[in-house]
């Protein structure tokens, strides 16, 4: 399935509004991404009781309230309170490490499987046959989002990108790379193979970049400030099933180009 | 989803390392802890009590020789914490590396490189793991270390580092000899005194999750001691006068107490203490001129036992109810620990960290290069030996004194052959 999408003219809707518009016409979209986010803060309470280590999500208030977070990792999720540390991982013992794999990956399903629903559901994917559903898209968009989680952890665990000099040029390029691949959870759900997904979504977003760098922007900060309010779950829950759908259905504006190309 | 410095370190490469199928890949080792005959030296001063004495422990009575020796190039002198001794291996900490040595004859197990490792390693059970954690001060907190090593890759350690407890650890990185206060641990919770902050933490030996935190209520905050542990309630020191009793569980404070001067009618008068050691008779407390034992029930004096010295570092060994305490300036005394009584004195007039294995009582100082043995039951000087500037206090295994030195660790035990042993690399 390929596709030759003509650049975008003046009438390009803004991601944001359009998509804050179709949720409000369609408000069914925000519940798959509330019950993740409620999965999410179930799995807080367990990692914050069972014995191994985890990472607490450092919210506004954390460092005297001088560090500004964008959380904005490449496809719709939301910002659980605490993250699972893989290098802690070595010396499990085998039950713990059962559910330490399981505590990852969980997550990363939960998101695949609310991204390949909603999105499927924005596109308007045409699917061939009955048994052609977004269930079939949770395969290739989870393989995008531990693809996206590694990348981004193993770009973390390289310690000359945590200098202020290199670290500044390697977020520049982070955010370049994180625009040009913004439309690719659409295209692996709309059936394109990743490789191609890569591709057209890097065409797609070109001109489109400070637009979506806004985009990313907006998404990341409403994500982070959601997740800082004080209260048990609120915070993990508002910031899934808010800013989650919205970045879903912004993906889907961003392939209308591609969904008019297609359909002349 | 994650996206935070310490999430992030060791993402990739920790998966990598999990699965074990990555090439030239070194492997974790893991520990015997069914060594025959092994007594453990498992943290500074033995036990978390910190009673700095092993009962079951023996160490060289005569002039002894070396055992083995190793050179390690990361040890730099002076004041380097002591190693720790647990199944079949010697761990010790140095300016930005921890290093796993074969108890037998020294071998090096494994080093790993890394960062802000700034004291003694302490072993602490983990259940979520099949080795202990190594739990070394860091910067503002502590680090949750592997005994096994985790794997290295390319010089990068995976997997070494478990977690660091409380909260995210500061992008600081601080090269420097590892000194006290070592943290303790008990019963899967490791007790950290954390000079930076002027506070006392409690954290989980398997996760470095936060279990309570304690700062003073009374006067300034001043600089934690090493705490001692003992029948669920952890004792604290702080300079320069506070002590405290705290709930290990739950963090209640049982008491809290300024220890008045020695002489009240000096204004400039403070106690100066150091570490506590925690006795089934009570509490030892040693402070600048004296010696206290207060009651663990509410922190009163049982008695006090003035020496008049000078101490400014250093804590005393209890062992078999006596309490061997240098006063920095004269001697060595013993001291009776039911009834405060003066058993003996001997001369030693520096401060230290006195630890006893057997019937003997071993006594190094940082700045010197004497490593000195005394029988306890007299005080009589049994040996002393010339080791190199700068050695740690000792500790003591099955028939064997280990210490950490300016270059190198090295292992003593009672001459036989008269071999001076194995040169290091």
């Amino acid at each position: 399935m390929a596709g030759n999408p003509s650049p975008p003219d003046s009438g390009d809707p803004n991601p944001l509004t359009a998509a804050i518009g179709r949720l409000r016409r369609d408000p069914s979209l925000l519940v798959p991404y509330l019950a993740v986010g409620f999965l999410f803060a179930v799995l807080d309470w367990v990692r914050r009781r069972d014995p191994l280590p985890a990472l607490e999500f450092e919210s506004l208030g954390a460092n005297n309230g001088i560090s500004v977070t964008v959380e904005f990792v490449g496809y719709p999720t939301g910002v659980p309170q605490t993250s699972v540390l893989l290098e802690s991982f070595v010396g499990l013992r085998l039950g713990y490490l059962a559910w330490g794999i399981v505590s990852y990956v969980l997550p990363l399903l939960a998101v695949a499987g609310a991204g390949a629903y909603v999105l499927d559901r924005a596109i308007g994917v045409d699917r061939r046959s009955e048994t052609d559903s977004w269930v079939g898209s949770i395969t290739p968009l989870f393989g995008f989002v531990l693809a996206m989680d590694l990348l981004q952890r193993l770009l973390g665990s390289i310690e000359l990108l945590q200098s202020l000099l290199f670290g500044l040029l390697a977020l520049v390029i982070y955010f370049f790379v994180l625009i040009r691949l913004f439309a690719v959870p659409g295209l692996l759900v709309a059936g394109y193979a990743p490789g191609e997904a890569l591709r057209v979504s890097n065409r797609l977003t070109h001109g489109r970049g400070w637009r979506l760098f806004g985009v990313v922007l907006v998404l990341g900060l409403a994500a982070w400030l959601l997740a800082s309010v004080p209260a048990p779950v609120v915070g993990t829950v508002l910031s899934t099933a808010l800013v989650a759908p919205v970045h879903a259905v912004a993906i889907a504006v961003v392939l209308r180009p591609l969904e008019q190309h297609r359909g002349r | 989803m994650p996206s935070r410095r310490r999430v992030l370190a060791g993402g990739g490469l920790g998966l990598a390392g999990v699965v074990g199928s990555v090439r030239f890949v070194e492997r974790p080792i893991p520990l015997d802890h069914e060594v025959e005959s092994a007594i453990d030296w498992p943290m500074p001063r033995y036990d978390p009590a910190g009673t700095g004495a092993n009962p079951d422990a023996t160490g060289p009575r005569e002039d002894p020789t070396i055992r083995w020796e190793r050179d390690l190039r990361d040890l730099q002198g002076p004041m380097p914490a002591p190693p720790t001794l647990y199944g079949d291996a010697v761990f010790v900490v140095g300016r930005s590396s921890l290093y796993a040595l074969e108890r037998e004859d020294g071998r090096i197990r494994f080093e790993r490189t890394g960062y802000s490792y700034l004291s003694s390693p302490t072993v602490a059970s983990a259940d979520a793991y099949r080795s202990p954690t190594l739990a070394v001060r860091g910067n503002e907190g502590v680090l949750g270390l592997s005994a096994s090593g985790g794997y290295a890759l390319a010089g990068r350690g995976i997997g070494l580092e478990r977690w660091y407890g409380p909260g995210e650890e500061p992008p600081t990185r601080t090269f420097a000899n590892p000194v006290p206060p070592s943290p303790v641990a008990a019963d899967g919770t490791v007790y950290a005194a954390l000079p930076d902050l002027d506070r006392l933490v409690a954290v989980d030996a398997s996760s470095g999750r936060l279990e309570w935190s304690y700062e003073p209520d009374l006067v300034w905050p001043g600089e934690p001691n090493r705490p001692a542990v003992r029948d669920g309630t952890v004792y604290a020191t702080f300079r320069p006068d506070v002590v405290a009793a705290i709930d290990a569980g739950t963090g209640d404070v049982h008491w809290e107490i300024e220890l008045e001067p020695a002489e009240p009618e000096d204004e400039h008068d403070y106690r100066e203490l150091v570490a506590p050691t925690a006795t089934e008779a009570g509490l030892v407390v040693p402070s600048r001129r004296a010696v206290s034992l207060l009651d663990p029930a509410d922190g009163s004096r049982i008695w006090e036992y003035e020496h008049g010295g000078r101490v400014t570092d250093g804590s005393v060994a209890v062992a078999d109810g006596t309490v061997f305490a240098p006063d920095g300036r004269d001697d060595l005394h013993a001291i009776d620990l039911e009834t405060g009584q003066e058993v003996w004195t001997t001369e030693y007039g520096l401060d230290a960290h006195p630890v006893v294995a057997g019937d003997v009582i071993y006594l190094t100082y940082s700045w010197l290069d004497d490593l000195i043995a005394v029988d306890v039951e007299n005080g009589e000087r049994l040996w002393e030996r010339e080791i190199g500037a700068g050695p740690s206090q000792p500790i003591v295994g099955d028939g064997v004194l280990y210490f950490a030195g300016h270059e190198g660790v090295t292992a003593l035990e009672d001459g036989g052959d008269g071999g001076d042993g194995e040169g290091g690399e």
